[in-house]
């Protein structure tokens, strides 16, 4: 389920999301080795394949002529982990494939598009960015600003058998 | 960045502030040997159907709200329906564009001397102007003839002869300066791989003329200037020359010679010429590329890692800007010195066992202060995360190679996907099953 400027399609469909982190063309190699990401922001894409009933024909044409106005963007809502996001998106190609039976029926079917964020979902200020320095990595050896790491998931497992500073066991 | 837009009718109105900017460009430069005053701008392209009239002016602000330029708006056109593309110039552009009257001025201030030339030029061209002047320079006195001139011309004699330089970048005035031989370190971790360093011709010698005035009137043969109220004056000239000893003899001759800038006389030219040997004397000039966040703009003293152990410094005379989220420049530097260097090497070691090592190239005299880094190891399938027993080392560079040592402990150790605590600070466990782990230095 999506919508497209207000209009939600309870219809079939696959929804593919990519998040492009975006970086300016100032990023490069410096003196030093290291490379200097200059993270400009992180810009959702999704890709949306429908599989409209036949007796949908209807909302079929609507969907295909919203997607087809050409407009700078439209208002999406799309999945987003437990829940959905609004986003401004741009779409640049809507494509479908046009069917005739042995009967003699015709239908089109199968609309595809891909619809890229105009703004970043997650993005950082200059401000944040000078303070900070940049962005930090996501292997926990590098220093941070502190010095507090986040230790969760799959691959780290927090033992119940440890010592700390003062070695005393728990 | 963004842009502020003001008409000026005599009061300037700001009309509107754009944010939506597809596309900057912004290459302030200053000439610190004084030969020209570059007419500094910028063009700016913005999603707009706004119109907006020349004769006003517009800021340059980057998103710390920090002023980068203040110029005249000398064009404003649509490129296409959504996109205007401005562009504005200095001051210097103003005068120009001003003609200013030939005069004779003996031992007149600096400041009166400028004054009129602003002052004329504000008359002259209807925008206002203002100009401020290093405390340093406000003694200085100008004996001289100013010939048929534009405003641009006459303040380039001035802060010549005075030994300034004329900025118009990051301010909103025209800013007479001297020569700052304070030095602005540019980290090696911000400066892009890779600089370049020319050798230009070697400068055999500078020739400067002295010129005496006295007013009278001219023989055939004589030499005279006319003022503008019909004055003349009759000229004598001297020359001074400095030869570069530092040419080879075998240097094919290359003399640069500071001819007709009739503010040179016989007090000030020996010292106008030794300033500008450290220019043309010296052949070296650098090319590179740093993040610049507005931190070193042209006109400073930066010095900068030309390779991992040569380090050179020397005045930026240009930075052409490229933004991102931050910004980036191409700068060129003159009057480049090398700038003597030693190594430091820091070795990372556990228990006597060296676990990382970084060196560092450093002028000597330098006052580091570098903290000492987490460090992650896979060593006989452990990973260890260790920490150190110091947060940073500080010292005092000197030449050659110095060898230090940082200590660390065992902070984490990961084996088998299992995680032993074994030196840590603090663990927290939130709610969401997030574990914090806070490791600081152990004092």
């Amino acid at each position: 389920m999506f919508s497209i400027d207000g209009i939600t399609w309870d219809i079939p469909c696959s929804i593919e999301r990519e998040a492009e982190i975006s970086a300016s063309d100032i990023s490069g190699l410096m003196l030093d080795r290291s490379y200097f990401n200059d993270v400009l922001g992180t810009y959702m894409s999704y890709t949306v394949r429908i599989a409209v009933p036949l007796d949908m024909r209807d909302e079929y044409t609507q969907i295909y002529e919203a997607l087809t106005n050409p407009v700078d963007g439209h208002l999406f809502v799309m999945p987003y982990n437990d829940s959905t996001i609004e986003i401004t998106a741009r779409v640049s190609t809507v494509s479908d494939v046009y069917v005739r039976l042995a009967g003699g029926q015709v239908y089109w079917k199968g609309i595809e598009f891909t619809c890229v964020a105009n703004y970043p979902t997650k993005a950082m200020t200059l401000g944040e960015m000078v303070v900070t320095g940049r962005a930090p990595f996501p292997d926990v050896s590098e220093p941070s600003q502190g010095d507090s790491y986040t230790w969760d998931g799959d691959e780290w497992v927090v033992s119940v058998v440890y010592d700390d500073a003062d070695n005393i066991y728990y | 960045m963004y842009i502020k837009v003001y008409t000026y009718d005599g009061l300037p109105e700001l009309i509107g502030t754009y944010t939506e900017i597809t596309g900057l460009s912004y290459a302030p430069s200053a000439d610190l040997a004084g030969a020209s005053i570059p007419i500094n701008e910028f063009q700016v392209d913005i999603h707009t159907t706004d119109t907006i009239e020349i004769g006003g002016y517009a800021e340059l602000y980057d998103d710390l709200d920090n002023l980068w330029a203040q110029y005249w708006i000398v064009y404003a056109e649509h490129i296409d329906q959504q996109t205007l593309r401005l562009r504005a110039q200095s001051d210097i552009g103003i005068l120009d564009k001003v003609e200013l009257l030939a005069v004779y001025v003996e031992n007149a201030s600096v400041t009166s001397v400028l004054d009129d030339t602003i002052l004329w030029s504000t008359i002259g061209s209807v925008v206002p102007m203002t100009y401020s002047l290093d405390s340093s320079l406000t003694s200085a006195t100008i004996t001289g003839f100013f010939p048929h001139q534009t405003a641009r011309e006459r303040l380039m004699w001035i802060a010549f002869t005075i030994g300034g330089y004329v900025k118009t970048h990051f301010n909103q005035t025209i800013e007479i300066l001297p020569i700052d031989n304070t030095v602005t370190a540019i980290p090696i971790g911000d400066t892009y791989w890779k600089p370049s360093i020319t050798y230009n011709s070697w400068v055999t010698a500078i020739r400067g003329h002295a010129y005496t005035f006295a007013i009278g009137t001219p023989s055939t043969t004589d030499t005279y200037v006319e003022d503008w109220i019909g004055n003349t004056y009759i000229v004598t000239e001297t020359t001074i020359t400095i030869q570069n000893q530092n040419a080879p003899e075998a240097a094919p001759e290359n003399v640069v010679d500071i001819d007709g800038l009739y503010l040179l006389n016989g007090n000030n030219i020996s010292s106008v010429l030794s300033r500008l040997t450290a220019w043309y004397f010296n052949r070296t000039e650098v090319d590179f590329d740093a993040i610049n966040n507005g931190a070193y703009i042209p006109g400073d003293k930066v010095q900068v890692h030309l390779d991992d152990e040569k380090i050179a410094s020397g005045f930026i005379t240009s930075a052409t800007f490229a933004f991102g989220l931050q910004a980036k420049a191409k700068m060129h530097l003159t009057g480049v010195e090398d700038v003597e260097s030693g190594k430091l090497k820091i070795l990372y070691k556990y228990n006597g066992v060296q676990i990382g090592k970084k060196v560092y190239s450093l002028p000597v005299g330098y006052t580091y202060t570098i903290t000492n880094p987490y460090i992650d190891k896979t060593m006989n399938k452990h990973r260890y995360i260790f920490r150190p027993l110091a947060e940073s080392i500080t010292g005092t560079m000197t030449s050659g190679t110095t060898t230090v040592t940082q200590n660390y402990a065992v902070a984490l150790d990961l084996y088998k996907s299992v995680l032993h605590i074994i030196s840590v600070d603090s663990i927290t466990e939130s709610q969401d099953q997030t574990t914090l782990i806070t490791i600081g230095v152990i004092a």
